[in-house]
């Protein structure tokens, strides 16, 4: 009873939170609403007994792309800045699109059956997922330190051009970091 | 299991609370002298010459994204460092330490290269 | 028992308990910081309301309570007074988790993944300042709130890379597993030595105190992101920096200081004898705690004043630097160490060697960094600047805090 009024809490505010990300013109907001929606999740692994997820959710979520996405907000100083208003005809193309795509989604998703939960205990402990990671997906694990250097690389490679030339106060276009921004996810 | 996530609920809606009662409360109880140059942006009494909101240093956005990584490497040796020990029916130790070697090993090349590429340097 | 007893109303009991004792602490803190610090100084501190000053604790409070509550007209309404309450909601979370004596009646709520919790909500402190810094709309909040994120950015990969080597002897991230293994060996701090070296300087910056007080760096940014804040929501920002000196304290006395216990090998004040006294077993056990963070506590007012403060490069420095390959080196030397005790399999003392082993490879190691460190950077670290001739204390230095 009580679990399921946690839950309902905090799907609302999962949701609520989510449209506020996409709705709200300033992106401060946006990425702090960002943040409670994530935390929401942490709350939701918490509730499926999985609180070592929920503890990785805060830790590399809202503790470090969120504190990423603010760096270049504030960075870019881009909170009084207006997008020029849309033609009704890339109106009319985003909603059909995204209707379109919510379709999709419901469609498989009630198709596949994702209502049941998996028979049996649940087990997503550490020691679980450690053994887990660390015997059956040791390739994948060791794919994920390539990837991690590629993105280190990256990183590097975008942003560092402007170092050579300049120190003081950003002179970069804006929308080179929002296109870095993406690197990290 | 997941009851004992209840306390630390109620202490979130508790602080919430206390914290946004003091906070009217000093609205309520303090001064109310306002005058507007008390209400200008702080510059130790020179008038603002520029604008406040400057675009900053990029090496910020590079830390930021350095910790990104790092963090995450942290994030999976938390799991291996959980089982490195006693792990009897999982995987042996010297496999577990080599994986973890070689997993760190290929990072170190990435934090070799920020090195020389001197990102770590705010000279 | 009525499950809705157990589950709400014996942890709000505890909590209220916990919650009284932190504020009492925190607020206590910074009169004993205030007059600590001018004994060192040889000045007075505090010393007019109530006996030694200690009715400032009360006055303090009341004065920023009746001060003006100002928002600057330019700045971002919302996100200026959710600033001051973010960095104060984990501080205060984090001791929910915190095992203050043997279990479970001196523990809020046990989870078995409490450290890792620990780590995640004290990571996301950063915001506040980050947010605070933003909304203030000023140049000097803006750019002390980025330097603050940057330095807490950057000191928390080797605070969380220090916590492995911790891990990897434990096995475990439940706090109270942690503090049980070490009364059964040995404080964590001696194999350790080294992690808990990292994790005490990491604290000390993540803290933002002297001397990784930057983001306030008054010469340079006039007082950083609260430049802009007064009253109550100063106030927030202040009591957020000491809950977490006290958080991390509560931290490093759980995971290196061996927590209530009192134990080498099993032997002395164990979690066993304490529970036979019942509950003046678990008061002597909390008392033993707290004894430990006090301690802690002392040596953060002490390295106040006796360090200067970094500069931004020098802090970046250490951190980057130093700090990350010292933890992964750490970490290496301890996986090896593990794995030649297990599989040598030397008797069945094997432990003791190996713990000797680490303790003596981290003395090594430490002490050469702190060698690499300090060696030809006057500045650095550890060396000290020239001692001055002994001024004569300025009339409008007694007053000073």
């Amino acid at each position: 009873m009580f679990e399921y009024l946690v839950f309902f809490v905090f799907a609302a505010m999962a949701i609520i939170f989510a449209l506020v990300v996409i709705l709200h013109r300033n992106p401060v907001v946006g990425a702090l609403s960002l943040v409670v929606s994530f935390f929401s999740l942490a709350v939701m692994y918490v509730l499926l007994e999985a609180p070592f997820l929920a503890a990785l959710q805060v830790i590399v979520y809202a503790g470090a792309i969120m504190v990423l996405f603010l760096f270049v907000i504030m960075l870019l100083n881009l909170q009084h800045r207006h997008e020029p208003s849309t033609r009704p005809v890339q109106q009319f193309l985003g909603y059909t699109g995204a209707a379109a795509f919510l379709i999709t989604i419901v469609y498989y998703i009630g198709k596949y059956a994702v209502y049941t939960m998996p028979a049996g205990p649940f087990h997503a402990d550490a020691r679980s997922i450690g053994l887990a990671l660390f015997q059956a997906y040791v390739f994948p694990f060791e794919m994920v330190s390539i990837l991690l250097l590629a993105a280190i690389v990256g990183a590097l490679l975008l942003s560092g051009r402007a170092i050579g030339h300049r120190t003081g106060i950003g002179t970069e276009t804006t929308e080179e970091p929002a296109g870095k921004a993406e690197v990290s996810r | 299991m997941t009851h004992t996530f209840v306390p630390i609920l109620l202490m979130l809606l508790f602080a919430v609370v206390v914290a946004g009662t003091i906070l009217g409360l000093n609205s309520v109880i303090g001064r109310h002298q306002r005058n507007p140059s008390k209400l200008a942006p702080y510059e130790s009494g020179v008038p603002l010459l520029d604008q406040n909101r400057k675009r900053m240093n990029v090496r910020f956005y590079q830390i930021a994204m350095l910790f990104i990584l790092f963090d995450i490497e942290a994030a999976f040796l938390y799991p291996w460092a959980v089982i490195y020990r006693g792990a009897s029916h999982g995987p042996s130790g010297l496999f577990l330490f080599t994986e973890m070697l070689l997993f760190i090993a290929l990072l170190g090349v990435g934090y070799v290269y920020v090195w020389k590429k001197k990102a770590f340097d705010w000279k | 028992m009525n499950p809705w007893m157990h589950y709400l109303l014996w942890p709000c009991i505890k909590f209220a308990i916990a919650i009284t004792i932190v504020l009492t602490v925190v607020a206590g803190m910074t009169w004993i910081e205030r007059r600590l610090l001018g004994l060192m100084q040889a000045r007075l501190g505090p010393n007019r309301v109530g006996p030694q000053g200690l009715f400032q604790i009360i006055a303090d409070p009341i004065k920023l309570l009746m001060k003006e509550d100002i928002m600057p007209s330019a700045a971002e309404k919302v996100v200026y007074v959710l600033g001051p309450m973010i960095p104060l909601l984990p501080a205060f979370l984090v001791f929910c988790l915190i095992p203050f004596g043997p279990p479970p009646a001196f523990a809020v709520t046990r989870v078995n993944v409490g450290l890792l919790l620990i780590v995640a909500l004290t990571s996301t402190s950063v915001y506040g300042i980050i947010l605070g810094g933003w909304a203030s709309n000023n140049k000097y909040s803006l750019m002390g709130g980025l330097r603050s994120a940057a330095q807490m950015v950057s000191y928390e990969v080797p605070f969380g890379l220090s916590i492995v080597g911790v891990l990897m002897l434990c096995g475990s991230f439940d706090l109270v597993k942690i503090i049980e293994y070490q009364e059964r060996h040995v404080w964590n701090l001696f194999p350790q030595l080294v992690a808990a070296f990292i994790f005490f300087v990491s604290m000390n910056a993540e803290s933002n105190r002297t001397p990784f007080d930057l983001p306030e760096a008054e010469s340079e940014l006039v007082a950083g992101y609260h430049t802009e804040y007064s009253g109550m929501k100063f106030a927030f920002y202040m009591l957020s920096e000491y809950a977490s000196m006290l958080v991390n304290s509560c931290l490093m006395t759980s995971l290196f200081l061996g927590g209530w216990t009192l134990s080498v090998g099993g032997y002395g004040v164990t979690t066993a004898a304490l529970r036979s006294m019942g509950l003046l077993g678990g008061v002597i056990g909390a008392a033993i705690f707290f004894g430990k963070v006090m301690t802690l506590m002392l040596v953060y007012v002490w390295f106040r004043a006796t360090f200067p403060r970094f500069r931004f490069d020098q802090l970046m420095d250490l951190g980057w630097k130093w700090m990350i390959p010292l933890a992964l080196a750490n970490i290496f030397v301890t996986g090896i160490l593990i794995l030649a005790a297990g599989t040598l399999k030397i008797g069945a003392d094997t432990y003791w060697y190996g713990e000797l082993a680490l303790s003596i490879v981290g003395a090594a190691v430490l002490a050469f960094t702190l060698f690499l460190i300090t060696r030809g950077r006057p500045a650095a670290t550890v060396a000290a600047r020239p001692t001055e001739p002994p001024k004569v204390i300025h009339a409008s230095r007694v007053s000073e805090a």
